[in-house]
């Protein structure tokens, strides 16, 4: 046994000595998961992505390993998480299957009773086209700036799907960027909430008279959403479709072992594979650099005006209704789903504990979801064309 | 800023109106398919709700005078109870002479047993 095999006991210490940033990575992938678990923001996503990081960062990089140091030829890459990344990720397998579970777990009934809810959800698309031009402004190309822009749609699987297509060197930070954003909502959007509203405003009552949307119109309303989403913005006609199957299944009433796999079993077991993969790209390399701070500057921006988007078109609903429309839904167009509802809830019980608009909170909350999508699909449309 | 940098920023700014207005209209026609959708096939039980509403009501008023009907009697009732009781007390419990009835006598020896046997225990 020869000194330099010795020395193989202690690779992972000098593997820290060679690259001391990884010990930065660590720390974060730490504060990820102790704000999943301690605090309880997003646990479904922050405690796989906080792990991500923190084993991609590991000494040697075993989990994602590219290049030739341990076995293997120069440029080769290996490591569990990079094959993740590679057949599921970059594929756009997991994201377009995390859309199938999400519709699986949509209930429309809340915008299916008052239709006029899904605007708001459009409105709040503003977000990602504002995010978009302070891209450009900070000097991002236009393929960057909408994969940064589309955080804004606070939608995971939309902005993997986006960035994959258009930005693929950014995946990693707008990806960490958007799901730690959409952890945040309840710290984002309640002081843009109280900036743009008056007390009057959200003090305004909804009574929910729920109308019971009929098992037909259920029914059809997904094939709707694929048919028009895929003949508008057919880039996004994966999205929009996996998202209309899924809530097929639900709704048909006649595959109910389906609906019940696609909403537990399936997004169980895609979630737990995109948090620790999406995590596993951010190394150190990535992370220590200008360019991430500037992309998590942006992603607060596009949620900042995302929430005034939504809450400014509330304000005119509520101007146009002689005060029956309470301001505040209009920030649920965000679409974290149900965290930016819950927050709206929150906040006109901070004004008047007995008043609800939940329910009315959840039609653009859900509504949010196809917008993004349709947002996404324009960039794809328009992007590529506008770069040559 | 830069030419480049300013027609990036001018395509920026046309990417945010002709965004905005596809993703209104998109959401538009799905309000509008919605609200069709909520006219051609409303809830069954709204359908319904016209003749069994009318029904409803005529049962429920009939169902009111029964129920009227059953008060009266039970208030009825409950009054004659409240007669026949003051009259069994006076016979019961006290004697003509006023002295504790038999009945009241045998009660009360019966309680102070079990209480003696509790006190055993």
């Amino acid at each position: 046994m020869s000194w330099d095999s010795l020395r193989n006991l202690f690779e992972g210490f000098l593997g820290i000595r060679d690259e001391w940033e990884i010990l930065g990575m660590m720390v974060i992938g730490c504060v990820l998961i102790y704000l999943g678990i301690a605090r309880k923001f997003e646990p479904l996503l922050l405690v796989g992505i906080g792990f991500g990081i923190l084993v991609a960062n590991l000494p040697l990089h075993e989990f994602v390993h590219i290049g030739g140091d341990v076995g293997g030829e120069p440029g080769t890459a290996t490591g569990v998480l990079y094959y993740f990344r590679k057949y599921l990720v970059d594929t756009e397998i997991i994201p377009l299957l995390i859309f199938l579970g999400l519709g699986a777990m949509t209930d429309f009934e809340p915008m299916l009773n008052y239709p006029y809810t899904i605007l708001l959800g459009a409105a709040a698309q503003f977000g990602v086209f504002v995010a978009l031009v302070g891209a450009v402004a900070l000097g991002f190309d236009l393929a960057e700036a909408s994969s940064i822009g589309i955080i804004g749609g606070a939608d995971g699987p939309t902005t993997i799907y986006t960035a994959t297509r258009l930005a693929p060197d950014l995946l990693a930070r707008v990806a960490v960027a958007a799901y730690s954003y959409m952890a945040l909502v309840p710290v984002i959007q309640p002081p843009v909430i109280r900036l743009l509203t008056t007390r009057k405003e959200r003090l305004v009552r909804m009574p929910y008279a729920p109308r019971r949307a009929s098992k037909t119109a259920k029914i059809l309303f997904p094939i709707i959403v694929a048919v028009v989403g895929g003949i508008l913005v057919p880039r996004a006609a994966p999205l929009i479709g996996m998202f209309a199957f899924g809530n097929l299944l639900r709704e048909c009433l006649v595959v109910e072992r389906l609906s019940d796999t696609a909403q537990n079993a399936l997004m169980n077991t895609v979630v737990i594979i995109l948090g620790i993969t999406v995590g596993s790209t951010l190394t150190a390399a990535a992370f220590f650099e200008w360019e991430t701070i500037m992309i998590f500057v942006l992603g607060c921006v596009a949620f900042i005006f995302a929430t005034a988007g939504g809450v400014l078109l509330g304000k005119l609903m509520y101007w146009i209704s002689g005060g029956k429309v309470n301001p505040v839904i209009g920030a649920a167009g965000v679409s974290a789903v149900p965290m930016a509802a819950r927050v709206c809830q929150k906040e006109v019980q901070r004004e008047d504990p007995s008043n609800f608009v939940l329910m009315h909170a959840m039609g653009p909350n859900v509504a949010g979801v196809i917008g993004t999508a349709v947002a996404a699909g324009v960039l794809l449309a328009l992007v590529p064309g506008m770069m040559d | 800023m830069s030419e480049e940098r300013l027609h990036a920023l001018g395509e920026g700014a046309l990417l945010i109106v002709v965004g905005m207005l596809v993703v209104f209209a998109a959401l538009f026609i799905l309000m509008v398919a919605i609200m069709i959708m909520n006219r051609l096939f409303p809830d069954k039980v709204k359908k319904t709700e016209g003749p069994a509403l009318a029904e409803a009501i005529l049962s429920e008023q009939s169902e009111r005078e029964r129920v009227a009907v059953l008060a009266v009697a039970l208030a009825k009732a409950m009054e004659k109870e409240r007669e026949v009781i003051p009259e069994q007390r006076t016979m019961n419990a006290v004697g003509p002479s006023g002295e504790p009835s038999r009945w009241a006598i045998a009660g009360r020896e019966r309680v102070m047993r079990s209480r003696e046997k509790a006190g055993r225990r």
